[in-house]
Order: C-alpha cells, then structure tokens, then sequence
C-alpha cells in the first residue's frame, strides 16, 4: 500500500512537473522534446499509462502475494485484506478469505476494462497513423512512441491478472472442496 | 491459464518480443533521422528519347535523404553518321524539377524545337546543374545518350570522374558508328 502510493505519487509529480517545465518553454526540456518528439511520446505514454495502470498493478500483485500465501497455508488478515480490496462491508467475520479475494478480483475487473479500452484505442491510431489514414511520418514516430510506452504497463497488468486470476481460482476450487 | 509458469512464459516471450521492437523503432528513428541530414549525389538510371515531343525523358534516382533541386539543363548534340543535322550547344535551359529523397523521379529534358528528330547514333550530352538545401553551391551531373545504344552502353556518369568521360565518350562514338 505504501509502495503503490509512494510510486502514484512520484510518477504524477514527475508529469506535473514535465507539463509545467514542457508548456513554460523552461529548462530546456521542450526544446528537446521538439527535437527527439517519439522519445518524449514515449515517455509521456510509460508515466500516462502507469499512472492509470498502478492501481490495477499493485492490485494484481497484491491479490496474488494473499492468495498465494492462502493456498500455502497461512491465514491472511481479513481486515488488511479488506484495505487492501478498498472496500468496506459489514460482518466481516462472516466472509470468508477466498470470498473477499474474490470481491477484490471484481472490483479491479470495470478498471482493467477500462485501461485495455484506452490502451487499445491507443493501438488502433497508431496503427491509422502508421498506415498514412493521416499525418505525416513524425506524426506516426509520435504515436508508435506513446504506443510503446503505453505497452510496458499494459503487459504488467496483463501478466498480473493471468497470475491472480490463476491463484484466486485455485484458492476458490480449494475452498469448494 | 492453469500454470504460474505458462504465464511466466508468455509473459517473458512478450517483454522480450516488445523490448525488441522498442529497441528497433528508436534504432530505426535515429537512423532515418541521420539518413535525411545527408545529401545524396543523383543518378540517371535511365534515358529514353521521346519519339513525339522530340524530348529525352531520364529517369533520376536521388539516393540520398535530402531534396534536390536541378536548377538548369544543358546539352551538347554530337551528330551520328545518318543524319543531316550539325553539332550545336545549347547552354542554360532554366528549370526547377525538384527531386523527392529516395526516389526515381523522370526529367524532361526537350530538345531543340526546329531541328531533325534523333537518328541511330546522335549523342546528346546532357548536363544538369542541381542544388541541395545545405549550400548554395552548384553540382553538376554529365550524362551521354547515345541514340540506339543498348542500355549499359550508355549509363555514365562523369562528375565524380571528369577525366575518364572522354575517353569513354570517344570509345563509345565509334562502336556506334559501326552499327
């Protein structure tokens, strides 16, 4: 929980402060991103797209270290579970691990949507930009930049989510048994 | 996805599959960056004599990443053995034929309006003067067509070589007179 705020904090003041040096003509940095556009799309694409995607990583991760550890034996708790989850119900002693793991699975669920629907709109134009629909050849290095910074954090949440969505269905199978 | 190290795999095979194509794009980026800052010196590939506009068409490839501009055309006919025509100079034909970076562009160049159309062994020799966006200065290329020679008779290009084109120029006269 601290490292997942500790890195959205970096990451959003490290953009503020790019945007603000970037449209003040300050310390050299947009002329440079005039002259190198696809590394600085590049960059705007990784600390975007990071930003967006923090909650769905650490979530992820953080639904597989409980549920890992579940299936090994120990007993997580249920309440630092629930914080985690950023959730609040009542009668907490009557819901079970694997169910609260699975209400933590849900919630992140609309999020990932949500970033593969950006990151795929992302996708798309590059993909128009690189086959000349429009603009012009830096236009297309800019897109396919911001494509690939984007992709960096879209392949963590994907491998995140394949790994919790593995551990929280072994966990739930064990459970039924 | 039933096993931790399937996904490990997939995962990996694409971090490096990804990985690579960010290395290559920004390889490549920097790479064409470089290639566009230099000028390149064109090449007539080709030249063909256009029966009904009494013209030669060369095709020029730009090899370079710049535009080029040829500002001005000029030409020296040498008549053959078959036609009436005499040997005449015609210097400074103005243009303006921009040629794209990296393409095969076709130059017009007319020829004398008046005069007899080509026969089997005329050479005209053509001379663009171009220009490139890094200097103001003048660079020429020399190009003999030779009427009826066959196609790797004719290519030649005399400016980087000002010394070995005449001799050429002669060797290649008196094949064609032979035919």
């Amino acid at each position: 929980m601290k490292l997942e705020k500790a890195i959205w904090w970096i990451l959003i003041s490290l953009f503020v402060v790019g945007s603000i040096l970037f449209f003040f003509h300050l310390w050299l940095l947009s002329a440079w991103a005039i002259a190198h556009p696809e590394y600085a799309a590049f960059i705007i694409g990784l600390l975007g797209f990071w930003l967006f995607a923090n909650r769905l990583i650490f979530g992820y991760a953080g639904l597989t270290t409980f549920a890992s550890s579940f299936l090994k034996g120990q007993e997580p708790d249920k309440k630092d579970l629930l914080v985690r989850a950023r959730q609040k119900i009542t009668k907490l002693e009557e819901w079970t691990v694997t169910s609260l793991l699975a209400l933590w699975q849900e919630v992140l669920e609309p999020y990932k949507y949500a970033y593969y629907l950006a990151f795929f709109l992302v996708f798309v134009c590059t993909m128009l930009f690189e086959l000349g629909f429009w603009g012009d050849e830096i236009a297309s290095w800019v897109a396919k930049g911001l494509m690939f910074g984007a992709a960096i954090p879209t392949l963590l949440v994907f491998g995140l989510d394949l790994l919790a969505s593995h551990y929280v269905s072994e966990a739930l199978s064990r459970e039924s048994l | 996805m039933r096993n931790p190290a399937l996904v490990f795999v997939v995962c990996v095979l694409m971090a490096l599959f990804l990985g690579w194509a960010t290395g290559s794009f920004f390889t490549e980026t920097s790479v064409s960056k470089a290639i566009a800052s230099i000028p390149g010196s064109p090449i007539v590939l080709e030249a063909k004599y256009d029966q009904e506009n009494h013209a030669i068409v060369y095709s020029v490839f730009n090899p370079g990443g710049m535009p080029e501009t040829i500002i001005q055309q000029a030409f020296v006919f040498k008549p053959g053995r078959e036609t009436k025509e005499k040997g005449y100079v015609v210097s400074n034909i103005p243009v303006h034929i921009t040629l794209p970076p990296g393409e095969t562009s076709e130059v017009v160049m007319k020829l004398k309006t008046g005069t007899e159309r080509l026969h089997l062994g005329d050479v005209v020799l053509a001379t663009f003067t171009y220009m490139h966006p890094l200097s103001p200065d003048l660079y020429t290329v020399v190009h003999s067509f030779e009427m009826g020679a066959t196609k790797n008779k004719q290519e030649k290009k005399a400016s980087s070589q000002p010394g070995s084109s005449p001799a050429q120029k002669s060797k290649k006269s008196s094949k064609g007179g032979h035919k």
